[in-house]
């Protein structure tokens, strides 16, 4: 028997396309955010209001990676703004290759922010690096408190937590305090921001903390 | 299931790093952190299933998990954490940086010796 010393990164494929992304996002001045979340904590949502309310201010360019529809690229092409839409046919993360593809459409589009919308999912997404600056996690109120410690790649990989939906707190068994202990035990650096899409509520924080980013790069 | 793309890089840089595409591959030793997302039995299985019937039938995928490993920022010790929860247990700060947990690599390939025709 022989041994054949090997020593490599399993997704280093992957790892070089996104260093590639990100180099080709740097040169065009784009601040690129990577959306995760579990499916239904609306990311979705938080990606329409945050467009909405940014209009006239941020420049804004969506990738939407969904596993079958294009629902939600037709959903936030209401907002007149460039959006591709990813479908990955079943694959439950994007891979840093099917965002080089998608940006080719709308590498010309003028924008400075880049939101991804990753396919929901809260466990595959943190292995695969897209060239973005930042991953933002989104969890909403109606999930568990303890979700940050179920899935502690995704936290500790992440720089900014979006609590959505907390409109609802009075009404399901959220402990908003212990979602947070929880999330920055994991990760003691994340930036957290609360928001409801329904009433407005926490949005104009983080639509200017996405300027202050914007004015950075 | 990402456990399925990834049994499918280990088999193609697998491949690629083999001396010559007939060398008969006996295992495969590949090192997955704790903090990696990645689930062995999971993985394993992907890997049977995408090489049921196939040369590489058979071969044994060793896996070596690497445990969460930080560092204090504050009293400088090195602890090995058993949860994902990044305190130091010595002085339980937070302030404290990873040092290993993230693997996620191919380390070697055991092959059989080419008999030699005599
Ligand atoms: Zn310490």
């Amino acid at each position: 028997m022989s041994i054949i010393t090997v020593e490599r990164k399993v997704l280093e494929k992957n790892d070089q396309i996104a260093q590639k992304n990100r180099e080709k996002f740097k040169s065009k001045n784009l601040f690129v955010m990577n959306f995760v979340s579990s499916p239904g904590s609306g990311k979705t949502s938080i990606i329409e209001k945050t467009i909405e309310h940014s209009s006239g201010k941020i420049k804004i360019g969506v990738i939407e990676g969904d596993v079958q529809t294009s629902l939600d690229a037709e959903r936030v092409s209401k907002f007149n703004v460039p959006v591709v839409q990813i479908v990955t046919n079943g694959g439950c993360h994007l891979e840093a290759n099917l965002v080089r593809d998608a940006y080719q459409n709308i590498e010309n589009a003028d924008i400075e922010v880049l939101i991804i919308e990753n396919v929901g999912n809260l466990v595959c997404p943190s292995n695969y690096d897209l060239g973005e600056d930042i991953k933002v996690v989104i969890l909403s109120t109606t999930e568990g408190d303890d979700k940050p410690l179920k899935y502690p790649a995704m936290f500790r990989n992440s720089s900014v937590l979006i609590i959505n939906k907390i409109d609802l707190v009075p009404y399901v068994n959220c402990n908003l305090e212990e979602m947070k202990k929880n999330a920055l035990s994991i990760n003691p650096n994340l930036k957290i921001f609360e928001i409801s899409c329904k009433t407005g509520e926490g949005l104009s924080d983080w639509i200017n903390w996405i300027k202050k980013n914007v004015d950075k790069s | 299931m990402h456990e399925l793309s990834i049994a499918q890089e280990i088999l193609s840089i697998t491949k690629a790093s083999l001396p010559s595409p007939d060398a008969k591959v006996i295992s495969i030793k590949v090192k997955i952190g704790h903090l990696s997302g990645v689930l062995v039995d999971s993985l394993k299985f992907s890997f049977e299933a995408i090489t049921a019937q196939t040369e590489f039938e058979n071969v044994n995928l060793e896996v070596i998990e690497v445990p969460i490993k930080i560092r204090c920022n504050e009293c400088f010790k090195e602890s090995i954490l058993p949860e994902p929860i990044f305190l130091c247990p010595e002085c339980n700060s937070f302030n404290v940086q990873l040092l290993e947990g993230r693997e996620l690599e191919i380390l070697e390939i055991e092959i059989e010796d080419h008999k030699e025709e005599i």
